[in-house]
């Protein structure tokens, strides 16, 4: 859930798996995080909203863009969406923390 | 002839194939670093007696739960601010502050921590009770139907 992406253009890219471990079928949202957990909308997803069969497994792509910057750290973050909601609804997140180097070499 | 001789205990250990022998088959796995957290529990919202709260922790609410299940020691748990209800009156969020606590039990030891605070995960399996406050520091909570949600996040 951790891992370095050395890049020599202006972006990585990182394959994230995911499953759901509901017993039921649930929706996933995909977001990207900086390290302050402010939302970093210029990540490409290759699904942002999804849904899994139970224990069902997926793979999506993302890419992080480095913005001219020459190291990154991001979070990619799936969480599980409730279909019902009560009073006090609790969710679950689960993120990887995905650091991008540039390099010109 | 003691030429001969000579070579004769050689080429019987060479060809001795008639003792047992036992081989190895190995078996490879690999654990994946990974966090999984599912949301067991939704909780209620009780209100207080001055209209005040609407709390988990008052009369009439209850804890939320969810279970984090961590191959290693990597992850924190943090639950992510509330800044509004999900649902709510057209005043719900005026004068509302917010904020949640949790506690932890199994791989993880914690009590009473600020949902904010991160709390290092132990590999297995962590039950994790959570509370959420909404305090009106000004007024009262009208009269509606109230929800919240509370994110329990799972990072290394």
């Amino acid at each position: 859930m951790e891992a370095d992406i050395i890049t020599f253009g202006e972006a990585g890219a990182v394959r994230a798996a995911l499953r759901n471990p509901y017993a039921t079928a649930r929706r996933f949202e995909i977001e990207a995080f900086d390290l302050d957990w402010n939302v970093v909308d210029t990540v490409r997803l290759t699904r942002s909203r999804l849904s899994l069969a139970p224990g069902g497994q997926t793979s999506l792509l993302a890419v992080l863009p480095l913005e001219g910057q020459e190291e990154r750290t991001i979070y990619l973050c799936a969480t599980s969406v409730p279909y019902r909601q009560s009073s006090a609804g609790v969710r679950g997140q689960v993120c990887g923390r995905y650091r991008v180097v540039h390099r010109n070499y | 002839m003691k030429k001969q001789l000579g070579i004769v205990p050689v080429l019987l250990l060479a060809t001795g194939t008639s003792f047992a022998q036992t081989d190895d088959v190995i078996f490879n796995g690999t654990v994946s670093d990974s966090c999984t957290v599912v949301a067991d529990t939704n909780g209620t919202l009780g209100l207080n007696g001055t209209g005040t709260v609407l709390a988990s922790t008052e009369t009439g609410g209850s804890a939320g739960q969810a279970t984090i299940t961590a191959t290693g020691t990597s992850f924190n748990v943090t639950i992510d601010a509330i800044t509004t209800f999900t649902t709510g009156p057209a005043d719900a969020d005026t004068n509302t502050t917010f904020s949640t606590t949790y506690d932890a039990s199994g791989a993880t030891s914690a009590t009473g921590v600020d949902g904010a605070t991160p709390t290092s995960l132990g590999s297995g399996i962590t039950t994790l009770g959570v509370n959420a406050n909404a305090t009106k520091t000004s007024g009262i909570f009208s009269a509606g139907s109230y929800s919240l949600t509370a994110t329990v996040r799972c990072a290394p």
